[in-house]
């Protein structure tokens, strides 16, 4: 009875907090839509050699040579929008709102009509110095020698020579082997958005575990600084009670979390299948059916994943509990918490950006998995990769950890250590030694 | 007389620092017994001992015959404590604090409320989040909240403390009263008044140590006080 007035209790202060509603709750339905649209727009500058994007071309040649290189660029699917012939390339480009003018000079189907090499200027318009942009310009001009060489060769086989055997006497067709799967036509376009899956679950968990931590350290050092702490201590409850009811309040924030995130990430998912069903190679897999295929979510995924999520948060919760417990004011306790779970998330993150656990030495491999964190990520990875039983054991890892981290918290609470033990930060340390000397 | 609260020799240190040193008083069942002694004197240290939320370093306290330490759990049992800095959940209503007490407590939820009620003369307010409440009103509804435990000893460290004259008033009258029904009081005050007209007997401390013992008017008659003010700065030696 008294354990679940407590529950009920924890909720009702935990849901009176409007950062706890925003954080934890309306935070991942929000952040992944968000992320989405952002990846998107993101993308958008790279995709101009993509089908559907506008390119203003000046022929100035108007000859057969120039029509051939038009009607070429045409079928790629870019679309062409005639520039007026007088004027500033500059001045064109802002005109025709376009980020690409092609100008073919006068003389270009004669230079070619006579085996001399012509010429094509481009004017791409940059908005911003971006990894995105460059990649655009990059595509453009990977089309053009594309473009180039397909002319060079139709005009020497018109000639009966076929010169794309001398200039290729061997092709290359790729293909890409993953997790016993046998991946035809893959590009580095095609797996850009599979990438960003990959970096999206990780971020997102990771924001999610630094607002929950600060929000449970709030729930515990709240007790102190709203000094309702020691009427709580003295009634008639097992400490080990107080605590469990804490978490468990805590826990069932972090699974309505889990939920919305679940909700969100299904939301993200969904977005960016429907906006990647169209073809970037040449016959080759579109990003949907890439996407579909490194990551098949089942049931059994998405269960998986949702209790990662929630083992994930409960583990931050316990570290923002701890936190709670050391501190003596709500701004202590979300500091500390922030600064541990920084400590705890940011390796194995930016680990898992870089190529994994997999790509270390043994010594630092062991001092990486010591982190329990490492193991929420290892866990996260092999259920995208429907490695279940590798996620169940990092799971069980993340649990164990858990569970230590929450006997050490128990043992704090259990004591007088709560009322009497205190961790400043170096912050508060300097200001006291400031007013001190003030 | 049947004893209360028994507190022998103790001692608490925090660090270096001792904060009571061997401190022994007794309460008798049903007393209403006055801890008083200037700011740092270790008032709340020796009730937070008593109250099971501290350990003495040396020494004991047994509260009607129990350990504070070894039987901390069946002592809280017996008592309820309100610190004289305590705060209220300020996303709870009224209501909801004193339903949650009760569940805490196994008492009927529309008995404890209709007692809260009457101890605290919040009214409709108390239907109103704690977090808007005045001190004043944050005062009484923990006042109510400790005594609707029903507690065997009820310690308040100064519970008129922030009270306007008129409700400081009648909550010394809620006191009185729960303390005719066998309820036993450990309170501190730096009231005098509210110190005599409250307790049946006093003990001074300074330093961490218990300096006089007794009934305010006996203490007060041997001392050649006036009031419980003269007495205390006799005892503190004029007033340093």
């Amino acid at each position: 009875m008294s354990f679940s007035a407590l529950v009920w209790k924890e909720l009702r202060e935990l849901l009176a907090e409007k950062t706890i509603l925003i954080g934890v709750l309306l935070m991942p339905l929000i952040l992944f839509p968000l992320l989405g649209f952002t990846m998107s727009a993101g993308s958008s500058a790279a995709g101009r050699a993509q089908p559907g994007y506008e390119v203003a071309v000046l022929d100035r040649d108007g000859g057969w040579a120039s029509h051939e290189l038009l009607e070429t660029l045409g079928r790629t699917g870019v679309r062409l929008k005639p520039a007026p012939s007088g004027g500033d390339p500059r001045e064109i480009l802002e005109g025709l709102d376009s980020g690409l003018l092609i100008i073919i000079p006068e003389g270009f189907s004669l230079n070619i009509t006579n085996y001399r090499q012509a010429l094509v200027q481009l004017y791409y318009r940059l908005e911003r110095l971006s990894i995105s942009e460059l990649q655009g310009l990059s595509n453009f001009l990977a089309l053009f020698h594309r473009l180039s060489a397909n002319l060079g060769e139709r005009l020497a086989s018109s000639d009966g020579i076929d010169v794309s055997f001398y200039k290729s006497p061997f092709t290359v067709s790729e293909f890409i082997v993953y997790q016993g799967q046998v991946l035809g036509g893959v590009s580095t376009a095609v797996l850009q958005p599979v990438l960003y899956l990959s970096l999206i679950i990780p971020l997102g968990i990771f924001i999610l575990a630094v607002t929950a931590g600060s929000v449970s350290a709030t729930s515990i050092a709240l007790e102190k600084e709203a000094k309702t702490l020691e009427i709580l201590l003295t009634l008639p409850i097992h400490r080990l009670k107080l605590l469990a009811a804490k978490l468990l309040g805590s826990v069932i924030l972090a699974a309505l979390g889990g939920a919305s995130f679940m909700i969100g990430f299904l939301l993200y998912f969904r977005g960016m299948i429907s906006t990647m069903r169209q073809p970037l190679g040449d016959g080759g897999q579109t990003s949907a059916e890439m996407l579909a295929t490194v990551y098949s979510l089942s049931a059994p995924v998405l269960i998986l994943l949702g209790l990662i999520v929630i083992i994930s948060l409960a583990l931050t919760l316990a570290v923002g509990i701890l936190a709670g417990i050391l501190a003596g004011d709500v701004r202590g306790g979300q500091q500390l918490a922030s600064l541990l779970l920084a400590l705890l998330f940011l390796p194995p993150f930016i680990l898992q950006l870089l190529g994994g656990v997999g790509a270390l030495d043994s010594a630092s491999r062991t001092i990486m998995l010591l982190n329990p964190v490492t193991h929420v990520f290892l866990a996260l990875e092999s259920v995208t990769s429907s490695d279940l039983p590798a996620a169940i054991t990092h799971m069980l890892v993340t649990l164990a950890c858990l569970v230590l981290l929450l006997s050490v918290a128990a043992w704090i609470f259990s004591g007088e250590r709560l009322i009497s033990l205190r961790v400043r930060l170096v912050r508060k340390g300097v200001l006291d030694t400031a007013r001190r000397a003030g | 007389m049947a004893v209360a609260v028994e507190a022998e020799s103790v001692w608490k240190f925090f660090g270096e620092k001792a904060a009571l040193k061997g401190v022994s008083f007794r309460v008798g069942v049903g007393e209403v017994f006055g801890l008083i002694g200037p700011n740092g004197a270790g008032k709340t240290t020796c009730f937070r001992i008593i109250a099971t939320i501290l350990r003495p370093s040396r020494g004991g306290a047994r509260i009607f015959g129990l350990d504070v330490v070894k039987d901390a759990q069946a002592v809280r049992r017996l008592i309820s404590y309100l610190p004289e800095e305590a705060g209220v959940y300020r996303g709870l209503s009224g209501v909801e604090y004193i339903r949650f007490l009760a569940r805490v407590y196994n008492r009927d939820e529309g008995e404890a409320l209709r007692e809260a009620e009457e101890v605290s003369g919040l009214g409709e307010a108390l239907r109103a989040r704690m977090g808007s409440y005045s001190l004043g009103m944050r005062r009484r509804i923990l006042l109510a909240g400790t005594l609707i435990a029903r507690p065997r000893l009820a310690i308040l460290d100064e519970p008129t403390a922030g009270l306007d004259v008129m409700h400081a008033v009648y909550v010394r009258g809620v006191i009185r009263k729960y303390s005719r029904q066998g309820m036993t009081f450990l309170i501190s005050s730096h009231n005098m008044l509210e110190v005599e007209y409250l307790c049946d007997r006093i003990a001074f401390i300074d330093g961490g140590v218990i300096i006089a013992e007794g009934e305010p008017k006996s203490l007060m008659e041997r001392a050649g006080a006036e009031n419980l003010e003269e007495l205390f700065l006799s005892l503190r030696g004029g007033g340093r």
